[in-house]
């Protein structure tokens, strides 16, 4: 039997917009913590269904790849909700039809509904979401890497602007407001004209770095998404890799993929 | 079994395999002409020109290409019945192809070749068979490595695909697709682009530098997809082989199981709301210490084949699922699962269940599939669900002699101490329902919906108890005779779970109206009463850590107004744990259950731990231990082998290894 738990939550990865904080850094740019409300007003559509291709390496250099279905669906606070999503698992044989649903609360406080269909126990589960830095189906990110974060839960100073490419970047630095949170903060570097992020690095309690998750972008009917993303753990050498491909917007997904019948019928 | 049910059950079988072809070979009809899949979209550089080929599963009815402006687009629409193909964008590293973009409409694809700079160079788009074929003029001679470009391969049907040769000086690998030669340290960063616009059509008249060759004018070079490409399409084939050896802790020390299986399930898309699925699956055991006497179990020959002592080969499950609407329908062979709790059974009592390896085995393997309809209708966050179970099927209990024969089942009390020699027993064949009988046929009903935090379910099962009761009879001063009998009774329960924190409570209760039981009143007219039976189970998952889950769970069984009536305990309590964790990347998963029942102090320990070499192959080691009184459920196999063997752990006590290897075809 597979455990449970362990494939909780595989592929919904919003890392959306991580806050910032105010402050006039940077005379002639925005500041902070505008810039972190950007980011996070950015469009991110009504609803969206991808395949997301992972690949999770350890420090000998040992693979394991998983294949799964994503939908998604914007709430915005409609029932209290954030969002809804449903992942379906095609591959490998052994955890084939395997589902998962988040109900992602708008509460920041508020603890996810999460429910996981196991083939092996023919079995819908509703698990328990309360530890945030559970990591994400074995993946380098965890639970709250994937949380709506709100701007005011952190403290936002632009630190400088970079040029890569002609493109220019502001570089972020997000501290939480909260004590002992997971992270002691984090440096984003964000695009000026798309609010992309290509570059997250993430830095633990001790306030060492402790992974750097890079992002390729695509531009889909007008969105920015995820095309293909790396997180490296710097302290463990372990990897993931998600790509992502057919990735579509704005389906006009029913209400009904997100509910028990799709997680015992596995993808719609 | 009698040979009625039997021809009912090859007739019903035989119904759903004729559906199976009929509706196989009507869909395999109703692909004529076969929907158009894109395989692969490929883009060539060579001096002089860009070429972009689209690969597709077969020949299109007619292309029909025109050049759109501001900004410089070539559009190629590719007419047939097509598969839905997600809209899309394929970017390519190229100077003159920024990307191509691909959208479904009813009845062709539209591809968009969307094109640097303002002035639309010259250009030709022609189908060859399967491709269609454009080519760019473009003067500048890209770099070695972005000459071959894959912008898209579907995943699924790569195989099929013909190889597309790459320019004869390209040094680079054609099968490397863009994403890889992208950088991701810091990946480029995305420059802003407009929002894709839906093409428009040409304007009338405007002439077109276009060559555009339908496919009518040309010869075919690509035969059209077979039946087989079709079949394959829709079909998923899944399964494992796995060995499951098992070795018996205590004398005589032998292997008590060898069992070699081998499962494949196929799952077979009719159409877009109708799946088949069939799950069959083989064993071979030279050990063959779980059976004795494989004749004493009523199978059916249509859903079982025994061959000797060491073989078998089941139809596991055969079921059609349709969905329309709401509604879910599922038809066939199956298993049905109600409940919450690990490791006992409380409301999951609809399939019987096989106990020749008493409750060691997963409870996939040991639910016994049952012929039967389901439903359910889904309304927001409720369910509702009905059963149909014309099929009737017994538990399975592990043979007279072989290891995990039960050895505490109860008799009704005798009338009166008859005189000796020692009375004459009779036993009467087993009395059961008749399958396909209406009025023999089992019905249930359930509600479930979806809370905040917190979801419930309501459940009725109006059903069949699943082990005989021996029903008693004086022949005679000296003679007795049993005759065992599966009896009605209506169960009325539901299931919670309430998640906070790091936790959720589950409990889950049945209470069976009219359950049989053996009595122990001698006075009793057929030493068999009727009671109303309680069970239920309260437990927690903990999510300890992000390495380790924890789940703790207390059963209790009441049988009112048992006390000095029946046979056995009116009250039995049991408690377990669980714990689940995982290692070394999700490759190490050592596991643990404890099962002990209070009222004897009886004891099973089940501990294992499992590695993955890979995503297919795995490892099992673990031992199973009994102990405690031999009345307790779990302590009959803690017996010791002689009076004077002085075990802590039982004889059934077994060290086991499985190794599996799963397979996707």
């Amino acid at each position: 039997m597979k455990t449970i738990g362990l494939w909780i939550g595989f592929g919904l990865f919003v890392l959306s917009a991580t806050p910032l904080a105010s402050a006039q850094e940077i005379p002639g740019e925005p500041s902070g913590r505008e810039i972190a409300v950007m980011v996070d007003e950015r469009e991110d559509g009504d609803d969206q269904i991808s395949e997301v291709f992972w690949t999770l390496t350890n420090s000998r250099g040992k693979t394991r790849k998983r294949h799964t279905l994503r939908y998604w669906k914007d709430y915005e606070g409609e029932e209290g909700l954030s969002s809804k999503s449903f992942i379906y698992f095609e591959s490998p044989p052994d955890v084939k039809d395997t589902t998962f649903l988040n109900w992602s609360q708008e509460d920041a406080e508020a603890d996810d509904d999460q429910w996981i269909y196991l083939p092996a126990l023919r079995k819908v589960r509703r698990i328990a979401s309360g530890d945030k830095e559970n990591s994400f189906m074995g993946s380098d990110m965890i639970y709250d890497d994937m949380a709506d974060r709100e701007v005011e839960e952190d403290t936002h100073k632009l630190l400088r602007v970079e040029q890569n490419n002609g493109t220019k970047l502001y570089v972020l630095e997000s501290t939480p407001v909260k004590e002992n949170y997971i992270y002691s903060k984090k440096l984003r570097w964000i695009n000026a004209e798309t609010l992309t992020e290509p570059r997250i690095e993430f830095y633990d309690r001790k306030g060492r770095l402790l992974k750097i998750l890079t992002t390729e972008w695509e531009e889909i009917d007008g969105i920015w998404n995820w095309k293909r993303t790396v997180v490296e753990n710097q302290l463990t050498g372990h990897k993931t890799e998600l790509d992502f491909s057919n990735v579509r917007f704005n389906q006009g997904l029913k209400e009904s993929i997100f509910t028990e019948r799709s997680l015992r019928k596995g993808a719609p | 079994m009698s040979s009625t049910p039997t021809r009912r059950k090859a007739w019903i079988f035989s119904l759903i395999a004729l559906l199976w072809i009929g509706v196989g070979t009507s869909s395999a009809q109703a692909v004529s002409p076969p929907v158009l899949r894109l395989h692969k979209v490929h883009l060539t550089a060579d001096g002089g020109q860009r070429q972009v080929v689209l690969q597709f599963s077969h020949a299109p009815s007619a292309i029909h290409a025109f050049p759109l402006s501001t900004p410089t687009r070539l559009v190629i629409d590719v007419i047939g019945p097509v598969l839905p193909h997600p809209s899309a964008a394929y970017p390519a590293k190229d100077t003159l192809l920024r990307r191509v973009r691909v959208g479904a409409h009813p009845q062709h694809l539209r591809f968009v070749l969307d094109l640097k700079g303002e002035k639309l160079p010259a250009f030709s788009v022609e189908q060859q068979g399967s491709r269609v074929r454009a080519v760019l003029q473009a003067p500048d001679r890209p770099a070695p490595e972005l000459r071959a470009q894959i912008l898209f391969e579907s995943p699924e049907v790569s195989s099929f695909v013909q190889s597309i040769p790459a320019p004869s000086d390209s040094g680079s690998d054609p099968s490397r697709s863009a994403q890889e030669v992208t950088t991701t340290q810091l990946p480029p960063a995305p420059k802003p682009e407009a929002a894709p616009a839906t093409p428009r059509s040409t304007p009338a008249g405007r002439p077109s530098p276009a060559r555009v060759t339908p496919a009518a004018r040309r010869p075919e070079r690509e035969p059209q997809p077979g039946l087989f490409q079709t079949l394959r399409d829709r079909l998923d084939v899944t399964g494992y082989v796995k060995n499951e050896t098992a070795l018996r802790l205590h004398s005589p020390h032998q292997l008590s199981k060898s069992q070699n299986w081998l499962q494949a399930e196929i799952e077979f898309e009719l159409t877009d709301w109708a799946e088949l699925t069939i799950l069959g699956r083989s064993m071979f055991d030279p050990v063959n210490h779980l059976e004795t006497d494989i004749e004493d179990f009523h199978a059916s020959p249509v859903d079982r084949l025994e061959g000797g002592d060491s073989f078998q080969a089941e139809l596991r499950e055969l079921y059609l699922d349709v969905l329309y609407e709401d509604f879910d329908i599922r038809l066939g062979r199956q298993q049905i699962v109600w409940g919450e709790s690990i490791g006992l059974r409380i409301l999951d009592v609809i399939n019987p269940q096989d106990f020749r390896e008493f409750i060691l085995n997963d409870f996939i393997d040991a639910r016994i599939p049952l012929w039967g309809l389901r439903v359910d209708y889904t309304l927001s966050d409720w369910t509702f669900e009905g059963l149909w179970l014309p099929d009737f099927e017994a538990n399975r209990p592990a043979d007279q002699g072989s290891e995990f024969q039960f050895r505490n089942l109860p008799l009704p009390a005798l009338p009166f101490q008859p005189p000796p020699p020692f009375p004459s027993v009779q036993v009467g064949s087993i009395r059961q329902p008749e399958d396909w009988r209406l009025s023999d046929s089992e019905v249930g009903f359930r509600v479930t919906r979806f809370l905040r935090n917190m979801d419930l379910s309501l459940n009725y099962l109006y059903s069949w108890s699943d082990f005989p009761v021996p029903f008693r009879r004086v022949l005679g001063p000296n003679t007795f005779r049993f005759d065992p009998r599966h009896e009605r009774f209506h169960l009325i329960g539901g299931s919670f779970n309430y998640a906070f924190d790091v936790f959720v409570i589950r409990g889950e209760g049945g209470l069976r109206l009219g359950e049989h039981f053996v009595s122990g009143d001698p006075r009793d007219r057929d030493g068999v009463r009727q009671r109303e039976f309680l069970s239920y189970v309260l437990g927690v998952d903990w999510t300890v850590h992000d390495n380790l889950m924890a789940n703790v769970q207390f059963f209790q069984n009441v049988i009112f107004n048992a006390p000095g009536a029946l046979v056995g305990e009116s009250v039995e309590n049991a408690v377990s744990l669980f714990l689940l964790s995982d290692f070394i990347n999700e490759t190490l998963h050592p596991q643990l259950l404890v099962l002990y029942g209070i009222n004897f102090g009886d004891l099973l320990v089940r501990s294992q731990v499992r590695y993955d070499f890979s995503d297919y192959l795995s490892a099992t080691i673990g031992v199973d231990l009994f102990t405690g009184s031999r009345s307790g459920f779990f302590g009959q196999f803690a017996a010791p082998v002689r009076d004077h063997d002085r075990y802590w752990t039982g004889r059934n006590s077994r060290l086991f290894l499985e190794v599996k290897h799963s397979f996707a075809l």
